[in-house]
């Protein structure tokens, strides 16, 4: 309408904004991945499909394989920890579940470096854990408990699993109880129920939340910087290296753009199995 | 009587949708006219389009013989209560009230003047500091209906207004808008789906299906002759009859009914009774005609010394004046 | 469900938060230890505080970090706003092309952000510092306030706006008197949640700051790296208590604001 029209153009800053500052810089990565890297680390504007030959080095091969079971594992690993979670905050009454909800949101909001280094405090070899075994006389030398992809794993699940939890806590929220009422009714087991009515109908949140999680450890360098070891480095440090210490940037622009297009390859996937078993159960 | 407002061949398509075919209507001053319909008719949409906040794919509108078409509804002389009153709510009921003039620039005197007015012609003097949430529905109600008439509007809209409130509350508030758009002498455009609202308050009603106007009449002539099959049907019970090509209506009523072998009209049919329905006042009679698939109403009012039971064999009349022809 | 199963449930849910607070519960704990070597315990100071407030580098990152939170949070709530009263209006497919372009940034990885951002503002000659970081700050705070905003707007819909303009306040008369009051507390959220995102950002900072434009994240990054020590801590736990504070009041102004909706 006529009157309206000014009101529109207000949108415009943000999206010349976030064209100049987020379109336009992916528009360059992808640009850059596909020019040469000079002697001293500069830009050489010559086309070259170098890059992206060069990933299929056996090296990075095992770095890209590497990140991919950490980011899948993190991600089941924070679905079988945080559904349950999720679970019970639903189930309780709408004032405690407000408490829960923050509860779990604080740690979300605090900054990811700080999480991964309160676990050095308590993992590393004079860490909490090994101080208070070596005092009561179980062990005698430190466990090597920390600089390991255990405890990658461990720092990305403790990081990202918030993640999860409110995703499935939403849908768990809007789902129908009275089909579940229905199915106790006919006789299904708890067990029964939960597996054949309340899991599928909280798929939706499973995988916002799977999706988010596994987006987030895709690209993580934090946690496996802090917590992990020179063996357990993921994709993420090695973009960062290239970036900031080896100065290849055509190389680590190509090392990103793979990632992103592995990661949405893998969603897509992954929506695909999601939605493919959902009408399998339809017809049923 | 004037025409205060002219609707010339308007149509609204919604991407693509007609969703009011072209219609003409013209609106007397000081009328009070209801668009009645089942949802989804269009009868908000014509009024959306009267108000503004809808543009028109084609035709115009006039207020006043002004063409009011392109001009915002912040301009438009006219106000609207909406169904769910969409009372400010960081705001008081004086402050809610006060909001038009304000917009309008009246002077401080002069508001104050009209408020005092509003709220003494509302009752609402005492609630004048509380928020819309410290009401209840009523009172949001009438705050909403202060807040349009202190601006004095041409022609008053009203979108469903009772339609949030409980029976009981709807029946007495009724009369309350009738006697409100007598003394104030405001032309009333009010939308509902309840026939009985309608019935109850208008002057004209407006009888709207799928985006047209099937009948524009006062509440007797829709109830009496209506002239088409949805209007006969959607207001009232009716009982339709088809014979060849034409179509016939009677009102429940108007049916009267007879012991087998009886002397009636020549319009006799037979048939059995199946329910028998006791309302208080009337019984509703179920009649399963034996020469059809049809099974016909006929209301029996308490006192008519009649005592009808079920399975019953009767036969069934009316007056030649009591019935409708409608086209097919 | 039976009272045993619902036993395990809640003792369960109860670990996990036990697993989620007592690292930090731990990392607080020791920023009041005394002893600077090891994990025992040795009594209680401020002292590690205290030394923070002495290091001039600490509140250098500091004054950094709060002038650019500040700046990025009002440059990231004055444009999310905008948007998000301009989107509404729009058709549905202009409507999602718009928020595609807006909230892809959340969906991202991160450290990608962080790179394209780097490469752009080297393209450009641009030096890094202060200003880089508020435009990457904007940038990725800007959909949350949108998020925030444009769910107060919805829950508001749109018949205030009309009854507004029905009773003569132009569009802009209904923006200043109806709209922006009622969803002033989103927008103090909203100004929260990304002044949160900013004095917390670590990944995106890390590319794009200059050498005299470290932020707190940044420092402690620094400190990280050479090891466990009780100013990291101490510093640490200035960032959580501030994160936790913020969190907090944002979510009640966001609660605050649905409750003033709904009557």
């Amino acid at each position: 309408m006529l009157n309206k029209k000014p009101v529109k153009l207000l949108a415009l800053p943000a999206i010349v904004w976030m064209g100049a500052l987020f379109v336009l810089p992916m528009l360059l990565i992808a640009a850059l991945s596909f020019l040469k890297r000079g002697t001293y680390g500069q830009v050489v504007y010559e086309f070259t499909l170098n890059n992206y030959i060069r990933i299929w080095d056996p090296l990075y091969g095992q770095i890209f394989w590497d990140t991919l079971v950490v980011a899948v594992l993190t991600t089941l690993l924070s679905i079988l920890s945080g559904y349950p979670l999720a679970y019970y905050i639903s189930r309780l009454e709408p004032s405690k579940q407000k408490i829960w909800l923050l509860l779990v949101m604080i740690p979300f909001w605090i900054n990811f470096l700080v999480r991964s280094y309160a676990w050095v405090i308590i993992l590393r070899s004079q860490g909490v854990i090994n101080t208070m075994l070596q005092s009561m006389g179980i062990i005698s030398e430190p466990l090597p408990l920390l600089y390991n992809s255990g405890s990658v794993l461990l720092g990305m699940v403790y990081t990202l699993v918030p993640f999860m939890v409110l995703p499935i806590y939403v849908s768990l929220e809007q789902m129908d109880r009275r089909k579940l009422e229905a199915a106790y009714d006919l006789g299904a087991t708890p067990w029964k129920a939960f597996w054949h009515v309340t899991l599928p109908m909280t798929k939706t949140g499973v995988v916002t939340g799977s999706i988010l999680v596994f987006v987030s450890s895709i690209g993580m360098f934090v946690v496996p910087d802090v917590m992990g070891g020179a063996k357990s480095a993921l994709i993420g440090n090695v973009i960062q290296n290239q970036f900031l210490s080896a100065r290849d940037w055509p190389f680590g622009s190509a090392l990103s753009i793979v990632l992103m297009l592995l990661s949405m390859l893998l969603i897509l996937l992954y929506f695909r199995a999601t939605k493919a078993s959902e009408s399998k159960e339809g017809a049923v | 009587m004037k025409t205060i407002i002219h609707l010339d061949t308007i149509e609204k398509q919604f991407a693509g949708n007609v969703v009011v075919p072209p219609l003409s209507l013209s609106i007397e001053e000081g009328e009070f006219l209801t668009l009645l319909g089942p949802s989804g008719c269009g009868k908000t949409t014509l009024l959306r389009m009267i108000a503004g906040f809808e543009e028109q794919t084609s035709g115009e509108i006039y207020l006043d013989e002004k063409l009011l078409s392109h001009i915002p509804p912040y301009q438009r002389d006219m106000n609207m209560v909406f169904q769910q009153y969409a009372l400010f709510p960081h705001m008081t009921v004086e402050q809610n009230i006060l909001f038009g003039l304000k917009m309008k620039k009246v002077s401080t005197a002069e508001q104050k003047k009209r408020l005092e007015e509003v709220l003494q012609y509302v009752q609402l003097t005492e609630l004048r500091s509380r928020t819309p949430k410290q009401l209840s529905g009523g009172q949001q109600q009438r705050v909403a209906i202060a807040r349009a008439i202190i601006n004095n509007p041409r022609v008053l809209l009203l979108d469903e207004p009772l339609g949030a409130l409980d029976y009981q509350l709807r029946k007495s508030l009724q009369l309350e808008l009738k006697n409100l758009q007598k003394n104030l002498g405001i032309t009333f455009i009010y939308v509902t789906h309840d026939q009985e609202e309608a019935m109850a308050m208008s002057d004209r009603i407006a009888v709207m299906n799928k985006g047209r106007i099937e009948q524009i009449a006062s509440p007797a002539e829709i109830y009496n002759t209506p002239q088409t099959l949805f209007v006969a049907t959607f207001i009232g019970e009716n009982n339709i009859f088809r014979d060849g090509g034409t179509i016939t209506a009677v009102r429940p009523e108007k049916i009267k009914l007879y012991q087998r072998g009886e002397q009636t009209d020549k319009h006799k049919k037979t048939g059995r009774i199946t329910d028998v329905v006791f309302l208080g006042n009337l019984r509703k009679l179920y009649i399963r005609l034996d020469s059809r698939d049809m099974t016909v109403m006929a209301h029996q009012y308490a006192g008519d010394g009649l005592d009808w039971q079920v399975d019953n064999h009767v036969a069934i009349g009316w007056a030649q004046t009591d019935e409708v022809i409608l086209p097919c | 469900m039976n009272t045993r199963r619902r036993h395990i449930l809640s003792g369960y849910s109860w670990l996990m938060l036990v697993f989620l607070y007592l690292p930090i519960a731990i990392l607080v704990l020791y920023s009041f230890n005394d002893s600077r070597i090891n994990a025992v315990w040795s009594g209680f100071t401020w002292k590690w505080y205290i030394s923070l407030f002495d290091n001039r580098q600490v509140m250098q990152a500091l004054a950094n970090s709060l002038t650019i939170g500040v700046i990025s949070s009002i440059l990231a709530t004055v444009l999310g706003t905008a948007a998000s009263l301009a989107i509404k209006h729009y058709s549905l497919k202009w409507r999602n092309i718009v928020n595609g372009l807006i909230y892809l940034p959340i969906v991202i990885p991160e450290i990608m952000m962080g790179l394209a951002l780097l490469v752009l503002f080297s393209q450009i000659h641009m030096e890094l510092g202060k200003a880089t970081l508020i435009m990457a700050h904007v940038t990725f705070s800007m959909p949350y306030v949108m998020v925030i905003i444009s769910g107060r707007l919805a829950d508001m819909g749109k018949d205030l706006e009309e009854a507004a303009q029905d009773l003569g306040a132009t569009p802009w008369e209904t923006l200043r008197y109806v709209t922006l009051p009622l969803i002033m507390p989103g927008i103090v959220a909203g100004f929260l949640m990304s002044f949160t995102l900013s004095l917390d950002d670590f990944i995106i900072s890390f590319f794009v700051a200059g050498p005299n434009s470290t932020t707190l994240p940044l420092y402690i990054y620094g400190l990280v790296k050479r090891g466990v020590s009780p100013e990291v801590n101490a510093l640490s736990t200035l960032l959580i208590v501030s994160t936790v504070l913020l969190v907090i009041v944002a979510e009640l102004f966001r609660r605050k604001d649905s409750k003033t909706i709904t009557y």
